[in-house]
């Protein structure tokens, strides 16, 4: 489903003196069938861009197109539930969601809520849990009993368990040790390449967003301060330390080395193997040339 | 005097129950920064908790500057001179605004209070949170959070700081500010460090790395060999920072690695983040 | 949405009640408390609304939190007043319509208990309006003290009062947060039939339970480690200072209370 923000402006807490502007004039289109990451500090509205695509929030004005539904200030509830069957949406720790006795109910809670077929869903469980890396035979295992990376992939499958077309996620391997982090990863990017879904993930991680999304949108102070492909957002280091974001480590190895040796380098997303097999074809025809 | 000294250590949380330390045997100078890596359920967490005497081993000792943890009237004075920071910003603030936080340690442990306002002010400026100080803790950011953890613990004086995983629910703004506190800390006061973390960057500010694996100490080596051992990181699977990789991969190349090299020593620092 | 969250009633101010120490205060509340108890004729309670009015007009707080703070027992006081009104046969029939009699005693009687509860409610919510819920705190752990050779543990109670007052932002923040994750997941925690809303309500509660458990255990771990070991040999850092604007204000009540004392019948 193809996602557009179209003059959005989000005030929270409107005429009481708490009254804050969230997100200001957003105007932006996920392609449908991507993976698009949003980035920002704290606090600059990343989240609350996202809230409202699965209708958690509405805009205050403007309006939000997912797919062929339209939110704005005016949605009724009843067509915001609807969206919701279609947008999945999973937050910063998951697991810290779960709730039922066991792995199978907790999975089944979302399906049941918005009304899809549970013994057609309970059949493809098993498939479910082995494509999040997890063992069949832990459905019938407390959640509260698994380890904390086991957990996350339960929580994000009782997400997935609910077929959405949109798939939000909230910094996903936020708080992991590094295999839980790239089990995640290699999860997501499954996920998105066999079904084909839009994803949309919030990251503070730049080497994670690399690796997932075509698209990167900036957030800054509620407006969307840069939007592009990751190669061309890299690339500018001073707005990216303006923002308080990390310069990728690689744009910062390679640009070392662009100025220490004057060479340049094809583009700022090479691996290290590609970044090494670029430097010794240049170091040859440097020696060549002498 | 060593910082800190395991003898054969040996720890299970209940009779029964499995090792989850075997044999540890090692020690800390002082002034050290011991980064401890690992997978989780390595033991890496339970290892940092029995410095400050929150477990106490069921074999063998541990020892702070010389006092064993498992003698209790020692407790006390372990955990005035080995201080530990948690991994939930959220979930180690005691008090309602963070002047108060800070207190909180010195009130335990009975210090006067004049002298605890003298200190607050102090440890405050260190930290850089001195326009913090009457504020609550919801209206801190994580990084805020934990430098206020670290400050409460300053002000106890110690020749210790225990991390765990401090900076692991941070943002990348929070994480530098906190890493560069406890660079400067090091540095410029000299406090030992032992801090636990999942990522090989943070551990290349340490003079000394310990990888931790099912309850042992299976790599103890100084930091500055760590280029002898990059291909034993990579193998446990452990994502190398960039520079490090590339390093991996050119090592045979004179023309290079000096480069590189530069920039893996100019970049070991947070400190002009601060 | 809940970054602003108030505790309590407490209104930051500078007004010379905000500047009292919250010992006095409380003492000067109790001492109101027994004052409006033993008023029983119209002079006095005329006394005590001026009296009222004065500290009110001490305390800087608008009367529009006031208001908001009376409003809920309103009905109570209505209710009472009608009560006392119908059921009081004393002094001379004013009013007499079918079953019911009006009796002077009894309106009488029932516009003194409404008076009374709108004093003490009065007076309490200047007393949390221009007091930090902390300094209560500290208040009562310092009254509670002495009674501390009973058995009755001042600091502990203090210590769990502070801690719960530093969590309540916290827990109605993760509280939005599941809220919100468990809406995403479909659960409805306004609509459906109560079967479909009681188990919306355990996805809310069994999580909040589990992280509340966590939060007291690294909570406990964090306290231990920085050397907590109960009330014993501590030290405070916040300290109440008991100035003359408190022995003033102490000694207007006592003086006011005995004043009131002549005006009882």
């Amino acid at each position: 489903m193809k996602i557009t923000f179209d003059n959005v402006h989000h005030i929270y807490m409107e005429k009481t003196p708490f009254e804050t502007t969230a997100l200001k004039d957003i105007t932006v289109t996920l392609p449908e069938g991507t993976c698009s990451a949003v980035i920002g500090r704290t606090g600059s509205g990343k989240s609350t861009l996202v809230q409202h695509i699965n209708g958690l929030l509405k805009p205050t004005s403007g309006k939000v197109m997912v797919g062929d539904q339209i939110i704005h200030a005016k949605t009724k509830r009843k067509q915001l539930k609807l969206l919701r069957r279609q947008v999945g949406m999973v937050f910063q720790y998951p697991e810290h969601q779960l709730f039922e006795d066991t792995v199978e109910k907790d999975l089944l809670f979302g399906p049941k809520n918005i009304g899809l077929n549970t013994t057609k869903i309970k059949k493809k469980l098993p498939e479910l849990l082995e494509l999040v890396g997890l063992e069949p035979s832990l459905l019938e295992r407390s959640p509260f009993d698994l380890s904390g990376g086991q957990m996350r992939r339960v929580a994000i499958a009782s997400v997935l368990a609910m077929e959405p077309n949109v798939l939000i996620l909230d910094e996903p391997t936020a708080g992991l040790d590094p295999k839980g982090q790239e089990d995640i990863l290699t999860l997501l990017k499954d996920w998105q390449e066999k079904y084909q879904i839009t994803m949309i993930i919030i990251t503070h991680q730049m080497e994670e967003a690399s690796r997932l999304a075509e698209k990167l949108i900036v957030m800054d102070n509620g407006q969307i301060a840069m939007e592009g492909r990751p190669e061309d957002i890299y690339a500018q280091n001073q707005m990216l330390q303006q923002l308080d974001l990390d310069v990728p480590e690689r744009v910062k190895v390679l640009k070392y080395l662009e100025e220490s040796l004057g060479i340049r380098f094809s583009k700022w997303s090479l691996t290290p193997k590609e970044a090494a097999s670029e430097l010794n074809m240049w170091m040859k025809k440097e020696k060549n040339h002498v | 005097m060593l910082a800190a000294q395991f003898n054969e250590v040996w720890f299970q949380y209940e009779p029964s129950g499995p090792w989850i330390l075997k044999n540890i045997r090692s020690s800390v100078e002082k002034g050290e920064w011991i980064t401890i890596l690992g997978p989780n359920g390595s033991g890496k967490s339970t290892l940092s908790r029995l410095c400050n005497g929150l477990f106490i081993p069921t074999k063998g000792d541990v020892l702070i500057e010389e006092l064993s943890t498992k003698e209790q009237q020692n407790i006390a004075e372990v955990r005035k001179r080995a201080g530990m920071v948690f991994q939930n910003p959220d979930h180690q603030f005691v008090a309602p605004t963070v002047r108060d936080d800070i207190a909180f340690g010195m009130e335990n442990i009975g210090v006067p209070r004049e002298e605890m306002v003298a200190r607050i002010e102090a440890v405050a400026r260190q930290v850089g949170i001195q326009t913090l100080l009457d504020v609550e803790p919801h209206r801190l950011s994580g990084g805020q959070k934990q430098r206020v953890a670290i400050a409460g613990i300053l002000a106890l004086q110690p020749n210790m700081m225990i991390l765990d995983e401090v900076t692991s629910m941070l943002d990348p703004k929070g994480k530098r500010e906190v890493m560069a506190t406890i660079e400067q800390l090091h540095r410029k006061n000299g406090v030992t460090v032992i801090s636990v973390t999942h990522h090989l960057q943070e551990a290349l500010l340490s003079d000394r790395i310990w990888y931790m694996e099912a309850g042992e100490i299976a790599l103890d080596i100084p930091t500055s060999e760590i280029m002898n051992y990059v291909d034993w990181f990579s193998d446990k699977g452990i994502p190398l920072p960039y520079a490090i990789s590339l390093w991996q991969e050119l090592r045979d190349n004179d023309d290079v690695i000096p480069t590189l090299n530069c920039f893996i020593r100019e970049n070991m620092t947070y400190e002009d983040h601060v | 949405m809940f970054e602003h969250v108030v505790i309590g009633q407490y209104l930051p101010g500078r007004s010379y009640l905000h500047k009292m120490d919250a010992r006095s205060k409380l003492a000067s509340v109790f001492l109101l408390i027994i004052i409006v108890f033993m008023t029983n004729t119209w002079a006095g309670y005329g006394l005590l609304w001026a009296g009222a009015v004065l500290v009110y007009l001490l305390s800087g707080v608008s009367f529009r939190y006031i208001r908001k703070g009376m409003f809920p027992i309103f009905l109570l006081i209505i209710f009472t007043f009608i009560l006392h009104a119908l059921f009081t046969q004393e002094g001379d029939v004013l009013v007499s319509v079918g079953v019911f009699t009006l009796y002077e005693g009894g309106v009488e009687q029932g516009l003194f208990i409404a008076f009374r509860l709108l004093l003490l409610v009065f007076f309490t919510s200047l007393l949390t309006l221009t007091t930090s819920p902390i300094d209560l705190t500290d208040a009562l752990e310092q009254i509670f003290t002495p009674l501390k050779r009973f058995g009755v543990p001042a600091h502990e109670i203090a210590l769990m009062m502070s801690i719960a007052i530093r969590f309540i932002p916290t827990l109605l923040q993760e509280t939005e947060k599941i809220i919100k994750a468990q809406s995403a997941r479909g659960a409805d925690f306004s609509k459906g039939t109560w079967k479909e809303r009681s188990q919306a309500f355990v996805a809310l509660l069994v999580p909040l339970f589990v992280r509340a458990f966590k939060r007291a255990e690294d909570l406990a771990f964090a306290m231990e480690a920085r050397g907590y070991n109960g009330g014993e040999g501590r030290t405070k850092l916040r300290k109440l200072t008991w100035t003359l604007r408190d022995s003033a204000a102490c000694a207007a009540v006592v003086i006011f209370g005995i004043c009131l004392f002549f005006f009882r019948s």
